[in-house]
């Protein structure tokens, strides 16, 4: 088995010189940009279930009352 | 157990007998990129060997899958789901029956662009048929083993078909490339070691993907 | 009130069953954690974090012929460590799902399966950055990049699968066939260097201080995305408890 056919050819000194920072930079822009997306998404489901939680308690505050007390009929 | 699944076998392709509803397309859509390639394909001739078996897999793979996205989509849409799960067959039978079915599908599409590949861009497939046979069949199993269990995963849900593609497409690149691979070297007519090496690893995913699949059906068409 | 554990529902398929996999103290500290419980998990794995982060920088060397380029191996190796280990778990939640028919190892598939999707995505990304700065090249089709690859494109099929199923017990168990399918990647992925000639670096030459940094950086990035994992599975834990509160407030 021969991998891989096509040999990848080895970036010169000079050119390595030039994108060794920039490269890593990118790596970690990268690493942490997904992150914070990931994180801010969880943060905005998290808002999502703390309103549907409200909600609910709204509601079953309103089913106590008419419960509690029947409305009168007009 | 073998009465049952020559049933449903028989049940299926007497079925796509009197319909013809998936294997004119299959086969139409494999015809269609066997012509692509023959028109795309300007490199020298000891060359084309390399591209030629790739691009036949790949057509075989997208072209089959549409039988196989069939073999259960099928069945739920018709509403003969119920009626196959209360038949007292175990549901590996029914998963080997369907394999059978959607092997025997692919194996015609190959009849069909083999040789049509090898007109279309001058590449002797047909040079070593036992060979080519060993490789398509092995090739067959292993595609359709990972298919026809999916294609059952995704039978209800919304875009099924479009998304079975998606979802058996890495599943199956090696066994994709192990085919191709195996079927370059036909092609150039080296069948020494490098060759068999490829048709075991071909042998080895058939071998995983049936086992797994033939466990896990039961949890998948179970409802 | 009702209990937490009579609001949910039966979180099985046989009838009769509840909460049965978590202990009542397990669940109190997962719904309404004390402060102490939010917030010592996220102090400590901030400071492992911190500390992977200076150690990646400070701690370890600059490397001879890569330069500060070699540091993307600190990253590049924990995730791929993170989506190799988080694939490991949707897989064996998955099994545990398929064969306890119990919800609750959904949450724990459904929440692994987002975080190896990132992860393995991230091992993409740094590794193909390393790459253009090794080799002059963004991609090569080579055994280890390949297996990496489609487990990535594998974890992606999963998400929409889910995505596209409404029942949860359809859904989970769709996902576990998945998963389980998919599973037989990851020794491709490990082994792919051994099995089979490539040119992805095998255990490299590294001096002590750099091999301090890597562990590190592998510790620090499990910890974090063994904090997400917990969150996340508790925030899932939570909508399956509101939806089944909200059904229970409407019928």
């Amino acid at each position: 088995m021969s991998f891989p056919r096509r040999q990848p050819r080895t970036a010169s000194p000079a050119w390595q010189e030039r994108h060794k920072m920039g490269t890593f930079v990118a790596a970690y822009a990268a690493v942490w940009l997904a992150v914070v997306l990931y994180v801010a998404r969880l943060g905005a489901q998290q808002r999502q279930l703390a309103r549907s939680v409200e909600g609910l308690q709204l509601r079953l505050e309103q089913r106590d009352a008419e419960q509690r007390s029947p409305s009168v009929a007009a | 157990m073998a009465a049952q699944l020559w049933w449903i076998v028989h049940k299926d392709l007497v079925s796509e007998c009197r319909t013809w509803r998936v294997w004119p397309a299959m086969l139409l859509f494999g015809l269609v990129v066997a012509f692509v390639f023959g028109v795309q394909a300007d490199l020298p001739p000891d060359q084309r060997p390399q591209i030629a078996g790739g691009l036949l897999w790949l057509a075989i793979f997208f072209a089959g899958m549409q039988a196989v996205d069939h073999s259960c989509a099928a069945e739920r849409e018709e509403g003969c789901w119920d009626g196959l799960l209360l038949y007292p067959i175990s549901p590996a039978a029914i998963y080997l029956a369907k394999l059978a079915v959607n092997a025997i599908a692919l194996a015609a599409l190959e009849c069909l662009l083999i040789p049509a590949f090898a007109a279309l861009a001058d590449v002797p497939l047909m040079s070593h048929p036992g060979a080519m046979l060993l490789v398509a069949l092995l090739g067959n199993v292993g595609i359709c083993a990972v298919g026809t269990l999916l294609s059952g995963l995704v039978a209800g849900v919304r875009h099924g078909g479009s998304l079975l593609v998606l979802i058996v497409l890495p599943l199956v690149i090696p066994v994709v490339l192990a085919a191709a691979e195996a079927t370059r070297l036909a092609a150039e007519g080296q069948l020494g070691p490098e060759w068999w090496r490829w048709v075991h690893l071909l042998a080895a995913f058939a071998a995983i993907f049936v086992t797994a699949g033939a466990t896990l059906f039961d949890f998948v068409i179970r409802d | 009130m009702p209990r937490t554990a009579d609001l949910l529902g039966p979180s099985k398929e046989r009838p009769g069953d509840n909460l049965g996999t978590v202990p009542i103290f397990a669940q109190r500290k997962w719904d309404c954690p004390p402060l102490g419980c939010r917030i010592i998990p996220d102090v400590l794995t901030g400071s492992l974090v911190a500390a992977g982060l200076l150690a990646i920088s400070l701690l370890a060397p600059t490397e001879k012929t890569m330069g500060d380029a070699q540091r993307i191996l600190y990253v590049h190796v924990a995730a791929a460590w993170c989506g190799l280990a988080g694939f490991l778990i949707v897989a064996a939640s998955g099994l545990l799902y398929l064969l306890r028919r119990d919800l609750g190892w959904d949450h724990w598939a459904q929440a692994a399966a987002e975080i190896a999707w990132l992860s393995c995505g991230l091992t993409l990304v740094t590794g193909s950055l390393w790459a253009h700065a090794a080799w002059n090249t963004w991609w090569t089709w080579e055994p280890r990049l390949a297996a990496t690859a489609i487990l990535w494109a594998v974890s992606s099929g999963y998400l929409i699968v889910r995505s596209g199923v409404e029942d949860p017990h359809r859904r989970a168990r769709a996902g576990a066939v998945l998963a389980l399918v998919g599973a037989a990647d990851i020794p491709l992925v490990i082994m792919a260097t051994r099995w089979f000639r490539g040119i992805h670096p095998v255990s490299p030459q590294m001096e002590p201080a750099m091999r301090v940094a890597l562990l590190l950086s592998i510790v620090a990035f499990s910890a974090f995305f063994g904090l997400l994992l917990v969150r996340r599975r508790g925030q899932l834990r939570l909508e399956r408890l509101l939806g089944a509160m909200e059904r229970e407030a409407d019928g």
